[in-house]
């Protein structure tokens, strides 16, 4: 577990369900930046991430009772945002399809236009969150959720409806795309250029 | 999983990026959700009155079916004490054919219509009952 959702995590859903609106609101101030970096890398879209943090968190809300509580608090809501995430691509690509245009270019390439992109503190983290936004969808996530937010193996592969072996086979693909990416992101770094 | 240093490194790296700002009011917005969503919750439980139509459903479905059945019998039997009267039905004849006999002679319009009205009765009770219960 992680050490939000030792102790603290359960005892406020357990006063969410008991009525206590605040507790819910402390929940939400935990994850909604997890969440919205999670529905960011998924969407490539501001406006899209936006609105299914949103719908995500009342989604949870909704469905608090059916939480189990002896699992992790985050790998269910990402759960959640995972599958909205999902659909809203698959509405996007629809509408495309139908309209017989192509995806706007923000949601079609991936680069560092990517709205994730811009939040890079650092040259090194800049050149990295490009490379990863650069990745396959499947490999993109994996990343992120179990390098970035630290989410272990079998609770990522649940969060992506696939198999742990799945989720490894992502994990090796995207360190050996991203290794030499980062090999000289880090030099040109260390050599101050 | 991390094979080499450079794979330990390049793990810490990704681990160090930064999660993007949320943006201004997305907080608030979600909040204001839950919020309208827990006092709809909370108006619905104060309302058991409208909640728990089901029994009253039931028992004006009742209530109108009798209603509906009391009226059909009774024109029956108003039906067949008349033609006895009349002679058109032997007086001899056993109790049950002689409201066969009536029933048969009877025009069927009446309580047809009738039971009809108590059917859309219970019908329309039912429905105003189902759209007040809560999803």
């Amino acid at each position: 577990m992680t050490p939000d959702d030792v102790g603290e995590i359960p005892a406020l859903v357990e006063r969410t369900l008991a009525g206590d609106r605040n507790a819910f609101g402390r929940i939400v101030r935990q994850y909604e930046r997890r969440l919205y970096g999670l529905a960011c890398l998924m969407t490539r879209d501001h406006a899209g991430a936006e609105d299914i943090v949103q719908e995500a968190f009342v989604r949870a809300y909704r469905k608090l009772d059916r939480f189990d509580r002896t699992r992790e608090f985050y790998p269910w809501l990402a759960t959640i945002a995972t599958r909205l995430c999902q659909n809203w691509l698959a509405a996007r690509a629809r509408i495309a399809r139908r309209e017989g245009a192509e995806l706007p270019a923000e949601i079609a390439a991936a680069g560092a236009n990517e709205p994730a992109a811009a939040l890079a503190s650092s040259e090194l983290g800049e050149k990295l969150r490009a490379a990863i936004a650069a990745l396959p969808y499947g490999e993109r996530l994996a990343v992120w959720l179990v390098y970035r937010q630290e989410m272990r193996v079998a609770d990522a592969a649940r969060v992506l409806g696939v198999t742990d072996g799945t989720v490894k086979t992502w994990l090796f693909r995207a360190r050996r795309k991203l290794r030499p990416q980062f090999a000289r992101a880090d030099a040109f770094e260390e050599n101050g250029e | 999983m991390i094979r080499d240093t450079s794979d330990e490194q390049l793990v810490a790296a990704l681990r160090d990026l930064d999660e993007p700002e949320i943006p201004a009011g997305l907080e608030q917005r979600i909040l204001r959700e839950v919020d309208a969503l827990q006092t709809a919750r909370d108006q619905t439980a104060a309302a058991p009155a409208r909640v728990r139509m089901t029994q009253p459903r039931r028992t004006a479905a009742a209530v109108a079916g009798f209603a509906g059945l009391g009226t059909v019998f009774g024109a029956y039997c108003y039906r067949a004490l008349s033609q006895i009267e009349s002679g058109a039905i032997e007086f001899a004849m056993p109790l049950a054919l002689r409201f066969l006999a009536a029933s048969v002679d009877m025009v069927l319009l009446g309580p047809v219509a009738l039971v009809l009205v108590a059917g859309i009765g219970c019908y329309l009770f039912g429905l105003a009952g189902e759209q007040a219960v809560p999803e």
